[in-house]
């Protein structure tokens, strides 16, 4: 390329108007690179353009500054150019202070956290065991208060003066032992008190008879008797009688188990 | 001959007087004195080649306000190498110039189909002209300069078209252009 004949084309001119094609430009770019006289050529170019634009001003309407001074986005002023107060040492707030004792109270909070916390769960758990022990000793009271009751009605029974108290005696090699039947002539009952008896060996019953025309009749089986237990009821009888039978009992007194026996007023 | 050395801008009035380089960093660190200073030298340089391009000073007002934001939003990406800063503006507010009179004759020629049939084809070289800036200059060449540099610089044909509108050969249409250009910076240069 002739640099000189290329200075004087025009093609500098059309590339600062910006009216080359961008194959031109491109070209205009490298030339620049590879002639320094084209790279000087294209900077006069501009100044010229540039100072007779410039010369040319005309001001422009002042909405536009203002509107861009509000519309674009500026780095902040430097510190330096804001009026700067020395920050009051003495007066201001004591932050550390406050701190420091927010600290404080934060931790001693949590200690009394977990002192109470034991506190409460011993307590939780001292309150479910008296809860427990409450609800054994009611139910204990009521069975308590059902026997009671029991036997209640069995002294008023026994004390009616249409009860008759047959006492029997030892028997026998058995003579060391007696025994009560509570005989209510009006409502037939019959209670049995087993008065001194040992307890039954196992698989074995005491059983009480009553004699009735002289023949022994089971009167029914001794369970699990305190103090008086209700019997089958006999309109009459001359005797009571009890024996030891295997458990469930017989329909003939084994005469040899005889331990008590007492006969009856009539 | 093809420069006047001795031609004194208007600018520099302000306080602060930065070299091009240091404004261009100004600028790229979004500061405010940078764009302050930019504003008060270019403004009014690149309001007039708007101005030239739009015909309507309330137009290129909001032209140059767009350009202003083009350029501060884009002057990371300007490279020094390729040319000065003012070269770099004065594209960014020529494009957009011709962008906005490209959208408002193609509503205007829709509107009034028989404008399309002007001397230029544009409803803008109809209007009356301020004889500010470029334009001072460009009418000052021969027509056979003057019409294809005008379809060329101010309403932003390409050198096909110019060729097509004017029933001319293309390699006529860029010679006849080339040298209008030789001619305006003569112009230019002489007038100060």
């Amino acid at each position: 390329v002739d640099s000189k004949e290329y200075i004087n084309s025009g093609a500098i001119e059309a590339y600062v108007m910006g009216l080359a094609t961008p194959e031109e430009s491109a070209e205009l770019e490298m030339l620049c690179r590879q002639y320094p006289e084209i790279r000087r050529a294209l900077r006069e170019c501009e100044e010229s353009l540039e100072n007779a634009a410039l010369a040319q001003a005309s001001p422009p309407p002042a909405r536009v500054k203002n509107a861009l001074d509000s519309a674009l986005t500026f780095k902040k002023e430097p510190a330096a150019q804001a009026p700067v107060y020395p920050i009051p040492q003495q007066r201001g707030f004591p932050w550390r202070s406050v701190a420091a004792a927010a600290i404080v109270m934060l931790i001693a909070s949590g200690i009394l956290n977990y002192y109470f916390y034991n506190r409460y769960r011993k307590a939780d758990e001292a309150y479910a065991s008296l809860l427990a022990q409450t609800e054994s000793l009611q139910a204990s009271n009521k069975a308590i208060q059902a026997r009671l009751d029991d036997m209640e009605s069995g002294l008023t029974l026994m004390m009616s003066s249409n009860v008759q108290k047959v006492e029997m005696p030892g028997v026998g090699s058995f003579a060391q032992y007696h025994a009560s039947v509570y005989w209510n002539h009006h409502s037939k009952e019959v209670f049995l008190s087993p008065g001194t008896l040992p307890p039954a060996p196992d698989g074995k019953q005491y059983q009480l008879w009553a004699i009735v025309d002289g023949k022994p009749v089971d009167a029914g089986m001794l369970d699990q008797c305190h103090l008086f237990c209700r019997m089958k009821p006999f309109d009459h009888a001359s005797a009571f009688a009890i024996t030891l039978e295997p458990a469930g009992g017989k329909t003939e007194p084994t005469m040899d188990q005889l331990y008590v026996m007492g006969q009856t007023r009539s | 001959m093809r420069l006047s050395i001795n031609f004194t801008p208007s600018m520099h009035r302000g306080k602060e007087k930065y070299t091009e380089e240091q404004l261009v960093k100004l600028l790229r660190e979004k500061d405010r004195a940078g764009f302050d200073y930019l504003y008060e030298n270019y403004s009014g340089a690149l309001y007039t080649v708007i101005l030239n391009i739009v015909n309507d000073r309330e137009l290129a007002a909001d032209v140059l306000q767009d350009s202003f934001v083009k350029i501060w939003k884009q002057v990371s990406g300007y490279d020094p190498d390729k040319g000065r800063l003012y070269t770099w503006m004065m594209r960014i507010c020529r494009n957009s110039a011709i962008d906005v009179v490209r959208s408002r004759d193609f509503r205007n020629t829709r509107q009034n189909v028989a404008l399309e049939e002007s001397v230029y084809g544009t409803v803008a070289t109809e209007m009356k002209v301020e004889h500010i800036g470029i334009r001072k200059w460009i009418d000052k060449l021969r027509e056979e300069q003057r019409i294809p540099l005008t379809m060329s610089y101010l309403e932003g044909f390409t050198h096909p078209e110019i060729a097509q509108k004017l029933g001319l050969p293309e390699g006529t249409v860029k010679t006849r252009i080339r040298a209008g250009l030789i001619q305006l910076r003569s112009l230019m240069s002489n007038s100060g």
